[in-house]
């Protein structure tokens, strides 16, 4: 019996701090619940040049822990928080060669033992939808980052998660100067930042959100649209499109993104996912105007405890105009229990710019996700 | 590109009509439901004063004898002077000459 009602707290906090929407729960008891996991892999990097194993931490789902808590204030009004930190060692997209050799002591200094904010999130929410107050998602983060493969750990729409910090060498072995993360990103919108949003309920499926806030000074404003169902025969969709917009200061342009993404999972287990994104580029004054642009398109398959994909990317403009980035990978992840992943993925690099080459990165990495 | 990620999208959300509704985690969340301690442990905390009370288990046949002993007993006349005696060595006590 108590068991059972374990569980059926646990779904509600989970549920009310991260479902939009009108549920109304029967759960009626204040809770708090601790969270967390631990992030760790081995990660392989070749730059053409020199060659080496690292010991990171995931950026993909880094280390970190947390608190939720979720009450009843009046009959169809719920609140609760959240407060999350992640504490990563040696992250993944910025281990990397430099002239000195290989770099892989983040944080540099230890006084800060390396944790920073995530999640400092309180909420409300009724028949009407929720209002979040606090640092947290802003409305359009993680908009061009559906994924229902199951493969996310190993080769994420994140392309840039493992090993963006390394640099491309030019043919004669030199530093490029652009990394692997300065050539393609999934450009997913603002992140997290001080902000207050609105989330609609949920009409057959769809949702909306909007926030506005401010990071390092500057106002953002963000709207976006997610859509999630099962199609019976068809199988399962997860979809979303996003736009942001970071004011400009003295020294920096507007920073408008639009992008979206979306997931297919058939009952086979068969899946597609495609996402797309473009990106005011740079946002210093200095320097002439582009765009910079992503695609990514991933197959894969899922089969109880396994999921295996492959997937392609480009990243178009993103460094200086011009430039062509892509990226062609391989994952694997074994899912056998609810909390535990175990991760193998390959992946290689490439940057073409005008007549100049470079050396192609090539990243491999096995690595596990422990949640608690 | 664009224009035609829209369509894609427009289309998928109309084949979807109908679905049931679905919430999706991105694979970067630590979803507090799916944790090792979410349903086999103390992960979390309530309040002491929502946590419903068990039912008072019932007495076994020993119990309930020893029971009615005690009741038969306190109303009888020896205990009642016994109770009267021990009151009045503890008003004794508490206010001493």
């Amino acid at each position: 019996m108590k068991k059972l009602r374990k569980t059926q707290v646990a779904a509600a906090v989970g549920a009310a701090l991260f479902v939009a929407g009108t549920t109304v729960y029967a759960q009626t008891a204040p809770t708090v619940q601790v969270y967390g996991q631990v992030s760790r892999a081995l990660l392989f990097a070749d730059d053409g040049v020199q060659s080496k194993w690292f010991h990171v931490d995931n950026e993909a789902s880094g280390t970190r822990f947390g608190f939720t808590g979720t009450g009843q204030a009046l009959p169809g009004l719920r609140y609760g928080f959240r407060i999350e930190l992640d504490l990563q060692s040696n992250e993944s997209q910025l281990v990397n060669f430099s002239p000195t050799g290989p770099v892989n002591n983040f944080p540099g200094t230890t006084s800060n033992a390396g944790f920073n904010e995530r999640h400092m999130d309180a909420w409300v929410e009724g028949g009407w939808g929720r209002v979040n107050i606090g640092q947290g998602d802003g409305a359009s983060n993680g908009a061009t980052e559906s994924d229902l493969s199951g493969t996310g750990m190993a080769n994420g729409i994140g392309v840039a998660d493992l090993g963006g910090g390394f640099q491309y060498r030019t043919a004669p072995g030199g530093f490029s100067g652009t990394t692997v993360g300065q050539s393609i990103n999934q450009q997913d919108f603002e992140s997290r930042y001080d902000r207050i949003m609105y989330v609609t309920p949920t009409f057959g499926g769809f949702r909306a959100q909007a926030s506005w806030g401010s990071n390092a000074n500057l106002d953002i404003t963000e709207i976006s649209a997610w859509y999630g169902a099962k199609m019976g025969g068809l199988g399962e969709l997860a979809a979303a499109v996003g736009w942001s917009e970071q004011k400009g200061s003295a020294t920096t342009r507007a920073d408008e993104t639009i992008g979206g993404s979306i997931s297919w999972l058939h009952g086979s287990g068969f899946n597609l996912t495609y996402s797309y994104s473009n990106r005011d580029n740079p946002t210093a004054t200095t320097g002439a105007a582009r765009d910079s642009t992503f695609n990514y398109i991933k197959a894969g398959f899922k089969r109880g405890a396994h999921a295996v994909a492959v997937d392609y990317a480009m990243g178009d403009d993103f460094a200086t105009a011009g430039d062509e980035a892509k990226m062609y990978g391989i994952g694997y992840v074994w899912n056998p229990v609810r909390w535990l992943e175990l991760y193998g993925a390959y992946k290689i690099h490439q940057l073409d710019r005008g007549a100049t080459s470079f050396e192609d990165v090539t990243i491999a990495t096995i690595g596990t996700r422990v949640r608690f | 590109m664009r224009k035609g990620f829209n369509v894609v999208l427009l289309a998928a959300g109309l084949a979807g009509c109908g679905a049931t509704p679905v919430e999706h985690r991105n694979y970067r969340d630590s979803d507090p439901a799916k944790g090792l301690f979410a349903d086999t442990t103390s992960g979390e905390w309530r309040r002491k004063d929502t946590i419903p009370t068990a039912a008072p288990a019932p007495a076994s046949a020993v119990e309930q004898d020893e029971f009615k002993k005690w009741r038969e007993s306190a109303s009888s006349p020896e205990r009642r002077e016994f109770e009267e005696w021990r009151a009045w060595q503890e008003w004794k006590r508490n206010n001493p000459k």
